[in-house]
């Protein structure tokens, strides 16, 4: 911490905010009853503070982020609301952010064996199976109306990729936005970070709902000082403009009675003038690249009634991803350092989904459903290394489910469920799963569920395998999962998440290991107090081990979190303040420990300031403690520790037109 | 860096300065609960229900929060239409045949469609914020719209049970009542 001082005035303002009393904006003495109608449809209310409830009824423990959460906490991308839920954390490489949890950590590691999903659609490409959450993100957080993470295996529900959980994005609807909204952000972090969006949502007097988005976010990057370089004789390595980005999305929602239309689109790009490779700072290796990172999709679902006890849900969708990287790199032909290389990745797919659920029977809900996916092209070159593709291959996979939640009796019930996938380039994959929910009081659930989740080796593995033989070479790999889970409800406004989990992976696909082995607990605390204000903290402890030993890099052994939301002023502003902190963990190769560490961030946002508007001030890093990301294989000498932004301010404004 | 910073001070304090000017607009806002109480009130003064349907007393049931119950506490024998109301949080759901008005704001889906078949055919006027249970078939629908309540009327529900919805809230309703 540089400043001592200034470290105290911020902290004493923090504690100051919190311990303002909150002026409760009841009114006792108003007798609601003398209230005509009339009056009524024009008063103002203020929204009372509930704990969100899960939506999916998966038997786990779900982590629930809202549109209230993202306004309050000053989330700007979807890193930043994983990395508020129990059990995850984001490292990221500077050009890509990865997700970490339930004892795999590697960057890239966790996005192939993570779904994403937004209102249904699986985002993940069909190269290398990423999820996008940064900068790169497919969607504005401005657009999410709530994001649930089920841990756990999915597989059962979702086949390929449902890993070690699912993230569920459910946008807004029109009427969320009702009219046009124009945002802009302006940034701190990177130089000339701002951000534009134009959005336009409506109810239509027949019941349609349209929602229009249109956005950009450009910086020039940031200057990034190395202290730790000189350790190693290489001076205070200063990367200044080490990249510029440009992103834009575009975004279509539209519903009409049962069917709903959806088009998303993000291009991002990238420009560096310093030396990288993946995204790591080198002393040689890659330059002057610009890379593109282009996702696509289209999304039509069908929902029907068929009758009283039978209703469907039809879904076809089409997907593309594109990745383009120009560069430049001396070691490959000393010779001739500034020929230029192209690496290209390419994936389109297309797929078709219909689902039944049907209560026949009393006690009874009935699932079963089947898919078919084509992946069509699949393709990856380098001309650094060849002229023809690396890989150039396709693959359809077909796939059938059913599950049942019997209610065997009040307060308890069963559900079996399993998933057949057959897919003609990696085989056949059954995905069981068998789940009890007992309710032994109203106010408290035990959940306890045993299931198997797969994933199928991509291409981009493919061709990992291909050149070095030291590699696994299985087709898919297949994680067991037995987990328990106690909620408790002490009152519609506390809650209490416990959740004791071991999961064993076997035949990991292209690594140098065999199999991983992950016990963990988790606890997380949910309250909300009378003056309104939203309290939600967790901790969580995992002990990983593969068959080569304890020693995995960036899985920490223990994770907190604590967010306070507090109303101030008689809601007229809104303090979130947040703290996470991440235990020791390896750093790649070298099998030494990074230290535990701590950040902070506070965001005030207001939407009564200005009249219609809603700004927001969000302060990252408060404290401006140097932290750091244990870095990916391949950054520069034995240090491998990237050193996250100091502290960076973030205003944003949102101006609604009615 | 430091100018940067001095920068968005200076913007923020000048956000801070039109402080004032925003009090005024949120003075007279409510809380939630206050408002949707005010509303029930309102519903079952402007709704006729059959004659031999009533006794002394006029039942409001709900199902939700218990800060919800605190709210509607305040209506507790309040007089609406010459019948004095009393207050129930619905314990069973096979008491719903009991209600006059019912108020069913947050709970699991899979009750609804239990409850519905319980109040099958009687003159119980259903009124909800939830959307999911919105469509299961109620006849009024609780919503927010840019920082207001507002409701929808299922016109068809209420007279298919024979309830007579007045024209003054019909007229008030989103889309003026749909038929």
């Amino acid at each position: 911490m540089a400043n001592p001082i200034k470290q105290k005035i911020i902290l004493a303002l923090v504690a100051g905010l919190w311990a303002a009393p909150t002026v409760a904006a009841e009114s006792t003495a108003l007798d609601v009853t003398q209230v005509p109608i009339e009056q009524l449809v024009q008063t103002e209310f203020i929204p009372a503070s509930r704990i969100a409830r899960q939506i999916s009824d998966a038997p786990s423990a779900v982590s629930i982020v809202t549109a209230q959460d993202i306004r309050d906490y000053g989330y700007r991308t979807l890193s930043d609301v994983l990395k508020s839920m129990r059990g995850l954390y984001v490292t990221s490489t500077l050009i890509q952010d990865s997700l970490g949890g339930r004892g795999l950590g590697h960057p890239g590691d966790y996005a192939g064996r993570i779904m994403l999903m937004i209102d249904g659609y699986a985002v993940n490409d069909n190269v290398q199976n990423q999820v996008f959450i940064g900068d790169d993100g497919l969607i504005d957080v401005e657009l999410i109306d709530r994001v649930e993470f089920i841990p756990g295996p999915g597989s059962t529900s979702y086949g390929n990729n449902a890993f070690l959980g699912v993230i569920n994005v459910t946008t807004k609807r029109g009427r969320d936005i009702d009219g046009v909204q124009l945002g802009a952000g302006f940034g701190s972090e990177n130089a000339n970070q701002r951000m534009q969006r134009f959005s336009y949502g409506k109810h239509l007097d027949n019941g349609a709902e349209l929602l229009l988005s249109a956005s950009r976010y450009e910086d020039e990057g940031r200057s990034i000082v190395f202290p730790e370089l000189s350790a190693v004789g290489l001076g205070d390595h200063d990367f200044r403009h080490m990249k510029e980005t440009d992103n834009h999305r575009l975004f279509f929602k539209g519903s009409y009675e049962g069917w709903t239309l959806e088009f998303g689109n993000a291009r991002y790009a990238l420009y560096d003038d310093t030396f990288f490779d993946n995204g790591v700072p080198t002393e040689v290796g890659r330059r002057d690249s610009s890379t593109i990172n282009d996702n696509g999709f289209i999304s039509l679902n069908y929902d029907a009634e068929l009758n009283e006890r039978l209703k469907s849900s039809s879904h076809v969708y089409y997907g593309q991803y594109l990745f383009r990287s120009d560069y430049r790199d001396p070691t490959i032909d000393p010779g001739n350092p500034d020929l230029p290389y192209v690496q290209l990745n390419n994936g389109r797919w297309w797929g078709t989904d219909v689902k039944f659920v049907g209560t026949w029977f009393d006690n009874h809900t009935v699932l079963f459903g089947a898919e078919l996916r084509n992946n069509y092209q699949q393709k990856l070159s380098d001309s650094s290394a060849s002229d023809e593709p690396l890989i150039d291959t396709s693959a359809r996979t077909l796939s059938l489910y059913a599950q049942d939640e019997y209610r065997l009796t009040n307060n308890f019930a069963i559900t079996p469920g399993f998933r057949y996938d057959h897919d003609s380039r990696n085989g056949g994959a059954f995905s069981p799963r068998l789940a009890g929910v007992y309710q032994p009081w109203s106010s408290s659930t035990f959940k306890l569920s045993y299931g198997n989740a797969f994933r199928y080796r991509n291409p981009w593995e493919d061709t990992l395998v291909a050149i070095d033989p030291n590699r696994t070479t299985f087709k898919q790999e297949v994680v067991s999962t037995t987990e328990l889970v106690w909620q408790q409800q002490f009152s519609s406004k506390s809650r209490l998440t416990t959740s004791l989990y071991h999961s064993h992976i076997t035949n990991v696909v292209a690594e140098f290991h065999k199999e991983v082995t992950t016990d963990g607990q988790e606890i997380g605390l949910e309250h909300i107090t009378d003056d309104g204000m939203r309290l939600n903290t967790s901790y969580i402890h995992q002990y990983v081990e593969n068959n080569l030993g304890p020693h995995i890099a960036n899985v920490p052994h223990w994770l907190a979190k604590l967010n306070i939301a507090k109303p101030l002023l008689q809601n007229q502003l809104t303090a979130g303040f947040e703290v996470q902190s991440i235990g020791p963990r390896y750093k790649f190769v070298n099998l030494s420990k990074a230290k535990s560490e701590t950040l902070a961030n506070l965001t005030l946002s207001s939407s009564h300031l200005i009249e219609n508007a809603n700004v927001s001030l969000s302060i990252r890093n408060l404290f401006n403690t140097y932290a750091t990301d244990i870095a990916q294989p391949g950054y520069v000498s034995d240090l491998r520790l990237l050193p996250l932004p100091r502290r960076n301010l973030w205003l944003q404004l949102e101006y609604n037109f009615r | 860096m430091r100018t940067i910073l001095r920068h968005w001070v200076l913007c923020f304090s000048i956000v801070a300065c039109g402080w004032h000017i925003s009090f005024a607009n949120a003075a007279g806002a409510l809380p939630e609960y206050t408002v949707k109480a005010g509303y029930l009130y309102n519903f079952a003064m402007l709704t006729e229900w059959p004659a031999n349907s009533l006794g002394a007393s006029l039942e409001l049931c709900y199902l939700g929060h218990e800060d919800l119950g605190a709210a509607l506490d305040a209506l507790q024998d309040k007089v609406v239409n010459n019948r004095r109301i009393n207050i129930r949080r619905l314990e069973a759901l096979g008491d719903a045949k009991e209600c006059q008005v019912l108020f069913v704001s947050e709970v699991g889906h899979s009750d609804v469609s239990k409850l519905m078949r319980e109040i099958a055919g009687r003159p119980v006027l259903t009124v909800t914020d939830d959307e999911n249970v919105a469509r299961a078939g109620m006849a009024i629908f609780l919503r927010p719209e840019s920082k207001r309540l507002v409701f929808e009327i299922n016109n068809n529900v209420a007279k298919s049970v024979n309830l007579n919805i007045s024209a003054r809230l019909l007229r008030l309703a989103r889309g003026g009542g749909s038929e």
